[in-house]
């Protein structure tokens, strides 16, 4: 069972894009995030993304690092040099690999926070991204 | 009439002479004051006695003008003398002093002229008498007199008290000059002053330039070269010279005179003044007609006149440009040819190492019979107690006066050996006592016996030789060490080399293997955990939707994939760590954090699993220094530690956490009141995959995956620290503990770096939310 902390109808308001390219998975943070109420857009490899995050909008953004065409740190980088024309929200990076450069490397770039997708369970994830649409 | 002819002579000798000596210094250098003034010097003389030629002989002009000209050029030279006894040598001090003596000089000098060329007072007239000029001096000439007697000894004493204060070259040079100066200027005296003033008679004024070239003759002398003789020297050889001539022209002009008194022939002046020109001549040309006498004889002789010093000085003068042992042997067997003039030399060579002789060059002599002399020791050994030149026409009494009846054998057969292969001569070449060489001589081509200068020379030679042939030797020896250590290090070189490239391409395969790893790694890290975390993300979906109906059975079946899921997620995350860790590619962010905090961190995550199963956890507080580590890793332990105690506690159970500071570190200890451990599971259990053996049970519900606190370990390990586990017993409970090192002030201060935002840090900076 899990709890709807935060209204449903809070949640509408809130835009997030998700950015990963395994469809099981995207289509899982899809249902899951929906469920909770908020508004999904999502992209399934890199240069889709970061076309999506340059338009903007989005008060939390998902961002794959393994990703065809263009992968997260790249996606990142070319955000620095090209900012999205209306703002977005914090950017989470999503990984498998617990690799602590491309971590630092990816919080060097601008990223917020990151979640090791293996290591935690849909309700840890669902914490997080809350906190993280509060942060705000 | 003939005295004049000679004197004639001798004076234009002097006038070219003078000349040419000044304008060999003058374009010596002429920008050189020292130089000019000398060429000046030697012209003003030249022109003198010039002047005065002119004015005995009445050429050209009158001899009263000749003879003002004559005096005024005397004052000149008289200056220019003076002026040459300050600028040499060039010193400082002197040039202070100069302006007085210039002033002087000058004031005198001018008052001269004028009384010379425009007065009578200097000159009278000149008279001629029988054709002969002869002068009538005015009263001025005893003060032109002691002038110039007194610039003179002015300039003399200048010279000497330079003299007195140089050292080295200059005082030599100086030594000449004050000499040079000395008879210039006492002839003159005499002749010029004394002789008009005292005795009335100026008969000889015209022949006082001669001396001159005294001056001119010792100051070019002494300028030009650089190498002077000793004076000595020089004015040995000039009297040695003139003391000959005089005393072989009186020899020949008195047997003349005698001859002709005995003969009752008149004395013919003329006939005698001839004589002793000859003779004058003869004796300065007699060393260079008696040498050359001596090289037509020679020639004509076959004799070899050689030149001992010559011999020897082209000898040592050859053996020291070269180092090669072939070109030096044909140096020695080209100066014993040469200067003996020999049909046979053979030069045999003393190898050290082989103990043999080597002919290293022979010429007439055939191979086999120079080494035939060295068959075996006898000759070495014998030239080694007596070092002398065996020669062949004394080896028969040498043998005769031989006692030892061996010996007496041995030479006998070397005496045989030497006519046998027309040997005359073996000169030993010895070096430290020992024999390093022999010369081998045939007979002179001459066919005449050695004489004693020759035996001589050879001995000489013989040092010489042994010298350079030693030199060589030794140069030879340098050459091949040098040769083999440049093999040596080659051989090594290469080797290395080759190691290098082995090392150089199992270096490369590692590189090769590690990518691989690397990839593995990557690839299991990412494609294997894509799948898992979709099938767990699924799994816990379909549980957990409210909105999605699940029967009693399917929740089961669903639940127990959940559980297995998390526990491959669990085992591959563990198996990359471990990888991670054993490849040393783990890196630590170490910095000072407080560990209660991190402790109490953990237990905000941790707190649902303990309250499921209903176990309180204490964190006793206590004032703990910061410590000095990774806090994600120190995170990961305490979380795999704390899980542990969980695990393996039942309900209702207690978990202590405490904290102690032990020396430089601080302990924490997880202290459970579980099942405990036996004494035989302690040591297994940091080891990978150690389980135990009652704990599949609690494994199977909870997901350990048997690498957790091999990883604790190997992390606390990493960050400087120990972890160790006790235990009472089974059933008593255990205690995990771990060290970490206290952060120095240093460390405590430091700059900390941006924190790794990890999952739960980030919630604690955003607004508590209730779980």
């Amino acid at each position: 069972m899990f709890c709807a902390i935060h209204n449903k109808m809070e949640n509408q308001t809130k835009k997030i894009l998700i950015v990963e390219d395994d469809q099981f998975l995207r289509e899982f943070y899809e249902e899951l995030l929906t469920a909770e109420g908020y508004t999904i857009d999502s992209a399934a490899e890199g240069e889709t993304g970061l076309q999506k995050i340059q338009q903007g909008g989005f008060n939390l953004i998902l961002l794959d690092i393994m990703l065809p065409k263009k992968d997260g740190l790249q996606i990142l980088r070319d955000l620095k040099v090209s900012p999205p024309k209306v703002a977005n929200g914090p950017i989470i990076v999503l990984t498998n690999l617990g690799n602590d450069t491309i971590i630092n490397q990816a919080f060097t770039l601008g990223a917020t926070g990151y979640l090791i997708k293996s290591a935690l369970n849909p309700d840890e994830v669902l914490t997080e991204i809350h906190s993280a649409l509060a942060k705000k | 009439m003939v005295l004049d002819s000679l004197l004639s002579i001798i004076i234009w000798l002097i006038i070219l002479s003078n000349l040419s000596l000044c304008f060999l210094v003058y374009f010596k250098n002429h920008r050189n004051p020292v130089y000019l003034n000398l060429s000046l010097i030697a012209f003003l003389s030249s022109t003198w006695a010039a002047g005065l030629y002119f004015y005995q002989h009445s050429l050209f002009l009158s001899s009263d003008t000749w003879l003002r000209i004559v005096y005024s050029n005397v004052v000149l030279l008289v200056g220019s003398l003076f002026s040459f006894s300050f600028i040499f040598p060039l010193t400082d001090n002197k040039t202070k002093y100069i302006l007085f003596p210039f002033i002087f000089y000058s004031l005198t000098g001018v008052f001269f002229f004028y009384t010379i060329i425009f007065t009578n007072l200097f000159l009278a007239a000149v008279n001629m008498e029988q054709n002969i000029p002869q002068q009538v001096l005015g009263p001025i000439y005893p003060f032109f007199g002691a002038w110039a007697t007194l610039v003179c000894g002015w300039a003399a004493f200048n010279f000497y008290h330079s003299y007195r204060k140089s050292t080295g070259l200059q005082k030599l040079q100086l030594k000449y000059l004050f000499f040079g100066v000395f008879l210039f200027s006492l002839i003159p005296i005499i002749l010029d002053i004394f002789y008009p003033i005292v005795l009335n008679n100026s008969n000889y004024i015209w022949f006082s330039p001669v001396s001159s070239i005294f001056l001119v003759g010792f100051t070019t002398y002494a300028i030009i070269r650089h190498r002077l003789m000793d004076i000595r020297i020089a004015l040995k050889g000039i009297i040695e010279y003139v003391l000959t001539t005089i005393l072989v022209s009186i020899a020949i002009s008195s047997g003349t005179i005698i001859f002709w008194t005995l003969s009752k022939q008149p004395i013919k002046v003329e006939i005698l003044y001839l004589i002793l020109g000859i003779s004058f001549v003869l004796t300065l040309l007699f060393s260079r007609i008696i040498s050359l006498a001596k090289n037509i004889s020679s020639k004509l002789f076959f004799q070899s006149v050689y030149d001992y010093q010559k011999t020897l000085k082209e000898l040592s003068a050859s053996l020291s440009l070269y180092l090669e042992m072939p070109k030096l042997v044909d140096i020695i067997i080209d100066v014993l040819m040469n200067t003996m003039r020999l049909s046979r030399v053979a030069v045999l060579i003393n190898d050290f190492q082989s103990k043999h002789y080597k002919i290293e060059k022979t010429i007439g002599f055939d191979e086999y019979n120079g080494i035939s002399l060295v068959k075996d020791n006898f000759l070495t050994t014998y030239l080694e107690i007596h070092p002398q030149v065996i020669v062949l026409d004394e080896l028969r009494s040498v043998i005769e006066e031989t006692p030892d009846p061996n010996e007496k054998d041995r030479l006998e057969q070397l005496y045989e050996h030497m006519i046998h292969i027309e040997a005359a001569l073996i000169v030993p070449v010895v070096n430290t006592k020992r024999v390093i060489s022999l010369l081998v001589l045939g007979n002179k081509l001459s066919g005449d016996p050695y004489s004693v200068q020759d035996i001589d020379l050879l001995h000489i030679i013989a040092s010489q030789a042994s010298i350079a042939i030693e030199n060589a030797r030794l140069y030879q020896e340098v050459e091949d060490l040098n040769q083999n250590l440049q093999l040596k290090i080659a051989g090594a070189t290469n080797e290395l080399q080759k190691k290098n490239r082995d090392l150089e391409s199992a270096y490369q395969d590692l590189k090769v293997l590690d990518k691989l790893k690397d990839d593995f790694v990557s690839v299991v890290s990412h494609e294997l955990r894509t799948p898992m975390t979709a099938i767990r993300s699924y799994v816990w979906m379909a549980l957990k939707r409210a909105d999605i109906p699940l029967s009693e059975k399917l929740q089961k079946y669903l639940s127990r994939t959940l559980v297995s899921t998390e526990r491959l997620i669990n085992l591959v995350n563990d198996m990359l760590n471990v990888s991670r860790l054993e490849a040393g590619r783990i890196e630590l962010h170490p910095q000072a954090f407080s560990i209660w905090n991190l402790v109490n961190d953990v237990l905000v995550d941790i707190a649902p699993k303990a309250k499921d199963k209903d176990i309180e956890i204490n964190v006793f507080k206590f004032p703990v220094p910061s410590v000095y580590a990774d806090s994600n890793k120190v995170r990961e332990v305490l979380l795999n530690l704390i899980s542990n105690a969980l695990k393996f506690t039942p309900n209702d159970g207690i978990i202590d956490i405490n904290f102690a500071v032990n020396g430089s570190m601080i302990v924490t200890s997880i202290k459970d009141s579980g099942v405990g451990l036996s004494r035989d599971d302690i040591p297994r259990l940091f080891q990978r995959f150690g389980r135990l053996d009652n704990s599949y049970v609690a494994a199977a519900t909870s997901g350990g995956t048997g690498l957790g606190l091999y990883i604790s370990k190997s992390l606390v390990k990493l960050m400087g620290g120990e972890i160790w586990a006790t235990s009472e017993g089974i059933g008593t409970g255990s205690t995990f503990s771990f060290t970490l090192p206290i952060a120095t002030q240093a460390q405590v201060f430091a700059p900390k770096p941006e924190e790794n935002l990890t999952l739960t840090q980030a919630e604690i900076q955003s607004q508590p939310t209730i779980l």
